[in-house]
């Protein structure tokens, strides 16, 4: 089960590189198709367009920060947060499995939230920053109650780690209290 | 003249803010490597494509504030013709700043990029 997890760990931090070099060139076109449109948009002399224009390479410069400064310590955090090896018994390995990944998969889910939103940007929409943060958000809600569910879900099926025994069927998920 | 040398200038410009590894792609992403190596050309080419656009944008619009300009001389308005100036200038200004600032941008922005927190 460990190198399961560190082999879709390593799948994961390959899509984090991957998904960071897109946003790093969705962003520079994002700015560049911006332009183009204020530029027009002040030769028309359409005063909203070029308004309109600036705030989006403003809302693509700050979401780039929100990715690459403000989304790794939020990460780390809340990885360190959720039980490394929760309950105890068989359920602990399937526990750690999760633990491991609910944080990788939050991370990379917030990061392509906020690579879709620069990437709409780029082709000559708006950047909309609320609904990429909104998003975000839901992912970090997410890997904060799976990271309290996992450990009420081991003790619901071990009974407690002191009191763990096994049923004679072998059956892992029906863990009888000793007392 | 102006208008005959300033789309080489841009272009050149242009040419510099590619060739500083703004999009030049490092060979890594792993299994994502072939996507992100097709990504990166599209873009390549995206970038050059809105480049020419906007240089061709830019002289338009400088073509049109300065016929604005001469048609205010023509009624003899002064404001008019001071407009059509600042837009012209403006024009200009927004186009370099642009074509130097997004370069360095992006260049900030990609030693920004964060290794992978988990």
């Amino acid at each position: 089960m460990g190198d399961t997890l560190q082999i879709i760990l390593n799948v994961l931090r390959q899509a984090w590189g991957a998904l960071t070099l897109f946003i790093v060139s969705a962003a520079a076109l994002a700015m560049l198709a911006k332009t183009l449109s204020t530029v027009g948009a002040s030769s028309i002399g359409a005063r909203f367009m070029v308004w309109e224009s600036l705030a989006t390479i403003a809302a693509v410069v700050i979401l780039v920060l929100v990715a690459f400064v403000g989304i790794p310590p939020i990460v780390r955090a809340v990885a360190m947060s959720i039980p490394g090896a929760p309950g105890c018994g068989p359920i602990t390995e399937l526990g750690t499995f999760a633990s491991g990944l609910i944080a990788a998969i939050a991370g990379v889910r917030m990061m392509l939230a906020i690579a879709r939103t620069i990437g709409g940007a780029a082709i000559g929409g708006t950047a909309e920053v609320s609904q990429a943060l909104i998003e975000v958000v839901e992912a970090l809600f997410g890997m904060l109650l799976a990271g309290v569910a996992i450990p009420l879900i081991a003790m619901f099926f071990t009974g407690g780690c002191t009191h763990y025994q096994l049923p004679r069927s072998g059956n892992p998920f029906w863990a009888m209290p000793t007392h | 003249m102006f208008f005959v040398f300033a789309p080489n200038v841009l272009s050149s410009v242009m040419d510099k803010a590619v060739m500083a590894g703004l999009l030049l792609s490092d060979g890594g992403g792993g299994i994502f490597g072939p996507i992100l190596d097709q990504i990166t050309g599209y873009a390549r080419d995206l970038w050059g494509v809105f480049v020419g656009l906007i240089i061709i944008a830019a002289t338009l619009g400088m073509i049109v504030a300065v016929l604005r300009g001469a048609g205010g001389m023509l009624i003899g308005g002064s404001k008019e013709t001071t407009v059509a100036l600042i837009s012209v200038v403006g024009i200009v200004l927004l186009v370099v700043v642009a074509f130097v600032a997004i370069p360095q941008l992006a260049k900030m922005i990609t030693d920004l990029k964060p290794a992978a927190p988990f």
